[in-house]
């Protein structure tokens, strides 16, 4: 049976870190056992995912063969599983292109701030991320309702997902891993032999050091106003943030809480970060960071192969560590996110559900005030689409339109009102069932046509104003069902006597998604 | 119509009860201005005569007389609904502001048992006899007890051949006596007679004494000869009174006052009596001036000699003549003269009546050792007296509040001033339970006390829930009771006195009880509490509206829901596994994680005890018949007035609330079709809940799988088969087995067809003893069927017009296929006729076989009771 309360299922992978070189014939027939119980794992799990997170380190070394390599073995059978599933990706530190940077030199020579450099440089960083965005950009999975800017080059960006009422914010936070390339540019150019050992010891640590040198880039890069943007606009939707490094990875200034930072603004607004890159156990815990206002769970690694024997044409045995990945499964209303994890036990040889299970609660209401002009739009563009609406409700297109608010669906007429009250007489009522012979009368109501839905904007809790506005329009629709019922001749009783009348009151949240 | 497909082995064998009577008695204000009696004819009579349109010229319309003694007039009226007898007895005049003075009245109701063309010929008849005589007959508990119905039976046929040649009325009454005796006359004497016939009655003068061996008497006295002589009647309290239009034609010529003072001349008729006038202080000068002034009146009294009564200090003028006109005219200027002024100067008169006793001869003279003796026997059902200082003393220990200690102290004599009353015993037999529990509750407190602390508060709380309970229990048995009978009838739930109904349920719910409380220490024995607003029950009390009491479908429909309501203090299981479900219900609700189901936590709209007695009561009372339960189900519930909003709706949250209740059944016994909105008026708040409760039923019923809940549940059915002693499978499966015969049901299916459905195991057994519970299993069944084929499987909701209140009756021939209309201000409507009368038939039978069962079961509950002092 269907559950009642709007869920978001989220299929996480993380940390894949797909290499070419597992393409080796007898590596590969191994790692296809793997992968095959996985895939046949997740069928059996029989669960309908909206979204497929991929956060980070897909790839081993940022190359178009990796990707590649990782598409056919993996994400395409993934995708054939669940077609509906979204697809979201964010790159890692393993994301990042060798062939890619041509800005090298002058970076070594920098003496701005990081996010100016990414500001003056943007291009030249998109170019390395180019195998990652290049291999999901065409991508049929990816959400029509992404930002265009995680469309161009599905580094950074948003969904806002109005059917589940939820906004998912992708953040790249490997914009300056770049470590194995400069080593390599600094040894390939003998830049060691010209330079003072202190400088180069300087040179290297400035450059190379990942933890608390990893920046976010949003406050140099323009279009995350409009994410912003977005969030405000959207306060009581479900927020979602990922990005690959979890935030004690990054500079101080996107770590600190002052509304100065861009970052800062996001995590207002974030009810729940997921992150990945440091590979951790199944046992760990999540846990609630900025006050116990976020709710973070860290990713562990899905494909940890062991390193420690001898290399094979390249790489080691195969050997399966401590894999796993998650399900997530939220509800959207009430606010909760169950972690289901998932690890390959290794002592059986089998994809296994790890027993605790944790259910835990976010911190942010969905019963806050929206704006006023929000509510002006969904109500102007909801007028002359009652069609959608009834459609919608009655889950059935199959809607015959008899005049503008009285439709028939089955042995059902529907009356649309589009009114604090309800205009139709009994004639009318009467002249129907002589025309149309129906059994059930549906009176169809949007809460925000009455006049209490103004309080909408100043309440706390829309739950109760909805409650509100259904005793308002239950009473007006009693009084409406009992005036015609009670009014009925002794020869009347025997016509209309047994008819059925019900009403439907539609709040806004339930039809906004329906591009009215 | 057939009631019940098969008859039970209680009620009358060849008494067919059609109809019921209500008899008031009630005093008239005097006010010339106002007709107080034509209002009240119109307002209580007329009025709703005509608005159930009753055709029958004898139904609804009363025999009227002017009495003699506390009451002025007597209103004696055949009905077919008891729902009659509880309106509001009072005028209602509606064009000015009148206000009516002082008035009392008492008034009782039960079955008719005469012949149905007799009870018509007697509300038809426009020409009766002069006087009318009321006679209250209790009869004689000790062969009334453990005969039952048979012994009625017996009686009336005696007083069928005693009374040949008297027109008579018999009714069984709801009320402290058995049996109220109207006789039509045209002599007081013939009331004499009568009387002194009843009074000397005895058991050997009734013809089928071998059939009534299984009284009280029989089992407590030794030498059986004695029994015989024992008197039919314990008690007769009797009112005598004028025919109405004696008092009612204009002018002392008319031809009938003519002919009726000619039959008093010619016969001779005499009346003695004493009237008593409750003279104003410094009035009686007054008051002998206008009688002295009174064409008629001045003949009858002597003025010479006046007697002060004691007590209220009120006067005896001596009458000069034991002339029957005396009263007449009284009675005429009383009532019939715009310009009497007797009131000015007195507040009341009372007659008291003399019949001539001279004539009574017997040659029976009992012998002193035949003389059966209550008080020994009575005794042992009393509280000692040495436990009266027992409990006195542990009370005190247990420092108990001295007004708390007194009330209590109090109870247990009220108690035994009752219990020893050999006339009104029987109905304090209800409180005997109640009474051991009270001892047993303040010795187990005394007892801990010694070696723990306890709260006093905590005490006396549940003390004061005692005192409450009997408080109001003994209201509802003893107003118009034995010792008040002439106190008039100012209870707030009901007219009439019901003690015979109170504790015919008191029997029933004891004797079920018994059924699943089997090992108790504790003895469950609640009181039957009269409550229109809560319905829940307790230990101590069960409570019901009074409408149901005369309604026993709504009774059966719940019976079992209240009797197990405390199943979990006795079932240590089920309270240890409903209480760790409620300490984990937190993780529960994050492993269902609904939103809806939160909601309806938080909102306390989901109780899982309901879980457990819904499934017990699904399986026995409806025989795993869903339908049948539904239905049941909705209809308790939309005549409970308390679950609708003032709109006229049924509130929503209480929907919501029974809705899961009756989903969780569904689930729990794999019911898989989906139900439907029980009527049309609930189809908004249907459609907007059906599927979410549908899906957290589902939870539920998943999530408390890990509890053993199917397994108490199975243990308490088979604990309850088990009292049948039949050959059902003792490790039968009892909810796989509900949930095949759910499943093997044919909605549809007649009477018949369910009652051999009727749980094999239990309905199929051969027992030995024909009288027991078994019997009333099978009536409980069958009436919920009934009442559930005669009203075409559907629940229909009495449609009335929400800003008026008044009914619409546009509605009549839609509805008139079916028995009643739920009706939410309580109870049932008819939308015709026909219906009252197979239902009141349906019923008589019903609650007759009830009482019956209570009168023979009764005997068994005071050998046990005394067996255990």
């Amino acid at each position: 049976m269907n559950n009642l309360d709007p869920q978001l299922n989220i299929l996480w992978l993380s940390d894949i870190h797909y290499d070419e070189n597992y393409s080796d014939k007898q590596y590969h027939s191994e790692l296809k056992k793997y992968l095959d119980s996985f895939k046949l794992y997740l069928k059996n799990l029989d669960v309908e995912y909206d979204y497929i997170l991929l956060s980070g380190d897909i790839a081993q070394n940022g190359d178009e063969n990796d990707y590649n390599l990782f598409y056919i073995d993996i994400l395409k059978d993934i995708l054939e599983l669940f077609p509906n599933a979204k697809l979201l990706v964010i790159p890692g530190n393993h994301d990042v292109s060798r062939n890619g940077v041509s800005f090298i030199n002058e970076f070594i020579e920098n003496k701005e701030s990081r996010d100016t450099f990414l500001k003056k440089h943007r291009d030249d960083f998109y170019k390395i991320f180019a195998p990652f965005s290049n291999q999901f950009i065409n991508n049929s999975s990816i959400s029509m309702d992404s930002s265009i800017t995680y469309k161009e080059h599905l580094l950074y960006g948003y969904v806002l997902d109005k059917k589940n009422k939820t906004i998912i914010i992708l953040l790249n936070s490997s914009w300056y891993s770049v470590g194995d390339i400069f080593l390599t540019h600094y040894i390939n150019n003998d830049f060691h032999n010209t330079r003072e050992a202190k400088l180069v010891i300087h040179d290297i640590k400035k450059i190379t050091s990942e933890y608390g040198f990893q920046t976010l880039g949003l406050d140099v890069l323009a279009e995350i106003d409009g994410i912003i943007e977005i969030l405000n606009n959207y306060p009581e939707y479900l927020t979602i943030t990922t990005m690959h490094h979890p935030i004690n990875w990054f500079i101080h200034k996107d770590q600190i809480t002052r509304d100065e930072y861009k970052f800062h603004q996001i995590k207002k607004f974030t009810d729940l970060l997921l992150t990945g890159h440091e590979h951790i156990s199944v046992e760990h815990p999540f846990e609630y960071i900025n006050n116990g206002k976020i709710l973070h769970i860290k990713a562990g690694c899905f494909m940890d192969f062991s390193k420690e024997n001898k290399e094979l044409n390249g790489i080691n045995p195969f050997k399966i560590n401590n894999n796993w990945f998650s399900t997530l499964e939220i509800n959207t209303k009430k606010r909760t996110v169950r972690q289901d994890k998932h690890y390959y036990d290794t002592v059986n040889n089998e994809w296994v559900e790890y027993e605790n299970k944790n259910i835990s609660k976010l911190n942010k209401k969905n019963t806050i005030q929206i704006s006023e002009n929000r509510l002006n739009n969904i109500k102007g563009e909801l007028k002359n689409n009652s069609l959608k609406i009834v459609q919608h409700l009655f889950k059935d297109d199959a809607i015959r339109e008899i005049n503008q608010s009285v439709y028939r669906y089955k042995k059902n007429i529907i009356f649309f009102t589009a009114d604090d009250f309800i205009n139709i007489s009994h004639n009318e009522v009467k002249d129907l069932f002589q025309s149309e012979n129906f059994e059930k009368l549906y009176v169809v109501f949007v809460d925000l046509f009455n006049n209490i839905s103004e309080k909408y904007t100043i309440a706390n809790d829309r739950l109760l104003v909805l409650n509100t506005i259904k005793n308002d329009y239950d009473f007006k629709f009693n009084i409406f069902r009992h005036d015609f019922f009670s009014n009925l001749t002794k020869d009347e009783v025997i016509n209309y006597g047994n008819l059925a009348f019900i009403a439907k009151i539609v709040p806004y949240w339930d039809i906004e998604h329906l591009n009215c | 119509m057939n009631i019940n497909t098969s008859k039970n082995n209680f009620g009358y064998d060849n008494i067919d009860i059609q109809y019921g009577v209500q008899i008031i008695f009630s005093t008239v204000p005097n006010q010339k201005d106002i007709d107080f009696e034509k209002d009240i004819e119109k307002n209580y009579f007329e009025d709703y005569k005509g608005k159930i349109d009753s055709k029958e010229i004898y139904l609804y319309k009363p025999l009227k007389f002017y009495m003699l003694g506390d009451y002025d007039v007597c209103y004696i009226t055949l009905i077919n609904n008891f729902k009659f007898s509880h309106r509001l007895f009072e005028p209602k005049d509606k064009t000015d502001n009148t206000v009516y003075n002082a008035h009392s009245f008492q008034s009782y109701s039960g079955f008719a048992l005469n012949e149905s063309d007799k009870l018509k010929e007697i509300f038809s008849s426009t020409d009766s006899t002069y006087f009318v005589g009321v006679i209250n007959l209790k009869l004689n508990n000790g062969l009334l007890i453990g005969n039952g119905l048979k012994y009625i039976e017996s009686v009336y046929n005696y007083l069928k051949t005693e009374l040949a040649e008297i027109p008579f009325l018999l009714t069984q009454t709801f009320s402290w006596f058995d049996l109220s005796l109207v006789v039509f006359i045209d002599d007081p004497k013939e009331l004499a007679a009568i009387l002194a016939k009843l009074r000397f009655a005895t058991f050997k003068d009734l013809k089928n004494t071998n059939d009534l061996k299984n009284s009280l008497y029989h089992s407590i006295i030794k030498e059986k000869k004695a029994i015989k002589n024992t008197s039919l009647f314990a008690d007769t309290h009797t009112y005598f009174g004028f025919n109405e239009k004696l008092i009612s034609i204009k002018g002392l010529s008319n031809t009938y006052i003519k002919g009726f003072e000619k039959h008093i001349k010619k016969n001779n008729i005499e009346l003695e009596t004493e009237i008593e006038w409750q003279v104003k202080p410094g009035h009686i000068l007054d008051l002998e001036e206008i009688l002295k002034s009174h064409s008629y009146l001045k003949k009858y009294f002597s003025f010479d000699e006046r007697k002060i009564s004691l007590g209220k200090c009120d006067f005896l003028l001596q009458e000069i003549s034991t002339e029957i006109l005396a009263n007449f005219h009284l009675i005429r200027y009383i009532h019939r003269k715009q310009d009497c002024n007797l009131f000015l100067h007195i507040r009341k008169v009372r007659t008291y009546v003399f019949l001539n006793g001279n004539n009574i001869k017997s040659n029976q003279v009992i012998l002193k050792k035949d003389v059966f003796c209550w008080d020994k026997e009575l005794d042992k059902l009393a509280v000692k007296s040495k436990d009266f200082h027992e409990i006195d003393k542990k009370l005190k220990t247990l420092k108990i509040s001295r007004q708390v200690r007194i009330k209590i102290l109090k109870i247990f004599s009220n108690y035994n001033n009752g219990i020893q009353d050999p006339i009104q015993f029987p109905y304090f037999l209800d409180f005997t339970i109640f009474i051991k529990n009270l001892i047993n509750l303040i010795n187990e407190e005394y007892f801990i006390s010694n070696s723990q602390v306890n709260s006093i508060r905590e005490l006396e709380i549940v003390l004061n829930e005692h005192i409450k309970v009997f408080q109001e229990g003994y209201n509802v048995r003893f107003l118009n009771g034995y010792q008040f009978e002439n106190i008039s009838d100012f209870d707030l739930d009901f007219n009439s006195s019901i003690q015979q109904l109170l504790t015919s349920y008191g029997t029933l719910v004891y004797e079920y009880g018994k059924l699943f409380y089997k090992e108790k220490t504790n003895l469950y024995g609640p009181l039957i509490q009269l409550n229109n607003i809560d319905t829940n029950s307790n230990y101590r009390s069960i409570n019901y509206s009074i409408h149901h009491l005369t309604s026993p479908e709504f009774v059966f429909s719940t019976l079992l829901k209240e009797i197990l309501n405390h199943l979990k203090i006795d079932n240590k299981q089920l309270k240890n596994e409903l209480e760790v479900l409620y300490l984990n219900l937190n993780t529960f609700l994050e492993v269902v994680n609904e939103s809806y189901l939160d909601d309806m936590w938080e909102n306390q709209l989901i109780d899982f005890d309901y879980l457990i007695i819904d499934s017990i009561r699904f399986i026995t009372t409806f025989n795993c018949d869903f339908s049948l339960f539904e239905h049941w189900f909705w209809s308790y519930n939309f005549q409970n007035p308390s679950l609708f909003d003032t709109s006229g709706m049924f509130n929503e949250d209480h929907l919501r609330k029974e809705m899961l209740r009756i989903m969780l059944i569904k689930k729990m016994f794999n019911v898989h079709y989906e139900l439907n909105s029980p009527i049309p008026e609930l189809y908004t708040y249907w459609d907007r809940h059906y599927s979410k409760i549908n899906k957290i039923s589902e939870d539920i019923v998943n999530a408390v799988e890990q509890f053993e809940f199917a397994k108490i549940i199975n243990a308490i059915v088979l604990n309850y088969l088990d009292n049948f002693k039949n050959s059902f499978n003792p490790n039968l499966d009892v909810l796989n087995y509900a949930s095949k015969m759910e499943k093997l049901k044919n909605i549809s299916s007649q009477v018949n067809q369910k009652q051999i459905n009727k749980l094999s195991f239990l309905f199929n057994v051969s027992t030995s003893n024909s009288l027991n519970i078994l019997e009333v299993e099978k009536l409980i069944f069958e009436t919920l069927n009934h009442h559930f084929t005669e009203n075409k499987l559907k629940v229909t909701l009495l449609k009335r017009n929400w800003k008026t209140g008044s009914v619409l009756n546009n509605y009549n021939d839609l509805n008139k296929d079916i028995l009643y209309a739920i009706d939410q201000t309580g109870g049932v409507y008819f939308y015709d006729n026909d219906k009252i009368n197979s239902y009141f038939k349906s019923n008589a039978q019903c609650l007759l076989s009830l009482i019956d069962f209570s009168f023979i079961k009764k005997k068994e509950f005071i050998l046990e009771h005394r067996s255990n002092e």
